[in-house]
């Protein structure tokens, strides 16, 4: 048979039109999981609070939801999870709270949930200008936020995913992952302003701990189809 | 000759253009987000041990105890004096009265029991006293970090009885003027008429000193009180 230059771009452009389709196909999979998260964590309770609207829109609107847990002594923690799918689902906290007015000032990653657990990544986001409402200490208001992204099997990982050079190889391990591999994975911000009687923000570290630890152990479960 | 010279200087210049199309690439890109790592000390490893203070009591209920307040409320303040006026033991604990003066007037009474394990508070008000039933659990001793006690039970008032949950929790370590101290967060909800109703109680307790300052926080209504001066009981 004598194949043609024609049938050969025909065969290249009928594979490539069948593994873009796939492609789509596992990356539409792949945002297609939003776990159940607990509506009492303990002594904390939750109410609804789902993400906003406008932000939802920019990242693609994926599968979304939020809460807020609120603790016996009246301390709020939010949780905001995004069953991520395509690649603008991806959006990297350091660079969306940093165009909210403030600025990162510290960042660590160690184990969610002990040292068989996966990684999460703690950070520190200080306001730009002062507040009115801090009073004491240095006047910026604070926040902190766990962030980590958790697989249907319970892996997570912390690597940011946006564009630039530095995040090739997460992309890259992200579109196996979900292509080839069919993995569904979600994105999970945890925080929680810092009370400014809370100077060492011990109890502000140990409320998004706790809440954190609850969440991946529930999507844990939720992944397992327990 | 030329020829192979042209395919040369075509092969550098290709390459050249990687190279600088990849130079581009790192420079142009870097990252958005600068980490300041102004906040490091804020952001403690789950391998980190909570601190611990000596470990003198809490609060020191002992008779003739004297804690010499300056009080706030808005924009009065005055000044208060706090006392232990008796102390007894009863079923493995000591029972102690705090009384709480004006200018010379007592206005305010509160009942702790305590041992070596736990500080409880069992009732407090004036003429007319709400107790809790089982009596409110404050702080553990030692004293720890994080430490938190749930408490569900009924508050006792004018012969009505009310339901009632709460909690008390130590939540970190500070430091007042020259006193080390222990954050205590304590918590009641009931219901007053048919709502809910929230008293908040955060105490600076120095081991071995006791109050060092209290915000008491119901409703609208914050009272601060700062120590002067500690005198210890016998």
């Amino acid at each position: 048979m004598n194949v043609t230059p024609f049938i050969k771009l025909g065969t290249l452009i009928t594979v490539t039109a069948v593994l873009g389709t796939f492609a789509s196909f596992r990356f539409k999979n792949a945002g297609a999981w939003l776990p159940t998260i607990p509506a009492q964590i303990g002594a904390w309770e939750a109410i609804d609070y789902p993400p906003n609207r406008e932000v939802i829109r920019q990242l693609g609107n994926p599968l979304a939801m939020g809460r807020t847990y609120i603790s016996p002594f009246g301390e709020p923690v939010w949780v905001s999870v995004i069953a991520a799918g395509a690649f603008e689902n991806y959006h990297d906290p350091t660079v969306c709270v940093t165009g909210g007015g403030f600025v990162l000032t510290s960042k660590k990653v160690f184990p969610i949930d002990g040292s068989n657990s996966g990684p999460v990544r703690a950070m520190v986001f200080r306001s730009q200008q002062k507040s009115e409402r801090i009073t004491t200490g240095d006047g910026y208001l604070r926040m902190i936020m766990y962030y980590w992204q958790q697989n249907r099997d319970g892996n997570t990982d912390t690597e940011a995913r946006m564009g630039n050079y530095r995040d090739v190889a997460a992309r890259l391990r992200t579109g196996f992952g979900a292509v080839a591999l069919g993995k569904q994975t979600c994105l999970v911000r945890v925080y929680a302003p810092v009370d400014q009687d809370d100077k060492k923000a011990e109890q502000t570290q140990r409320n998004v701990a706790e809440i954190s630890q609850a969440i991946y152990r529930a999507m844990k479960k939720d992944g397992a189809g327990l | 000759m030329n020829l192979a010279r042209s395919r040369e200087n075509t092969v550098r210049l290709f390459l050249s253009l990687i190279v600088v199309t990849f130079q581009i690439s790192l420079t142009g890109c870097k990252d958005s987000v600068e980490n300041l790592a102004t906040d490091d000390d804020l952001l403690r490893l789950p391998t980190d041990q909570p601190t611990m203070l000596n470990q003198a009591s809490l609060f020191p209920l002992t008779k003739g105890s004297r804690w010499k307040l300056q009080a706030r409320k808005e924009n009065e303040k005055g000044e208060e004096e706090v006392l232990v006026t008796s102390s007894r033991p009863v079923d493995g604990f000591t029972e102690t009265v705090v009384e709480t003066r004006s200018y010379g007037r007592a206005i305010r009474q509160e009942f702790y029991r305590w041992n070596d394990a736990v500080t409880q508070m069992t009732s407090a008000g004036f003429a007319d006293k709400v107790t809790l039933e089982p009596p409110f659990p404050l702080f553990r001793n030692p004293a720890k970090v994080g430490d938190t006690l749930s408490w569900s039970g009924v508050l006792r008032f004018k012969g009505s009885n009310a339901p009632g949950t709460g909690a008390s929790r130590i939540s970190g370590i500070d430091k007042i003027r020259k006193f080390d101290v222990y954050r205590v967060d304590t918590v009641i909800r009931t219901t007053v008429n048919g709502g809910n109703a929230v008293f908040r109680i955060i105490r600076w307790l120095s081991p071995g000193v006791g109050l060092v300052r209290q915000r008491t926080v119901a409703g609208e209504s914050v009272i601060e009180k700062d120590l002067v001066e500690y005198t210890p009981g016998k």
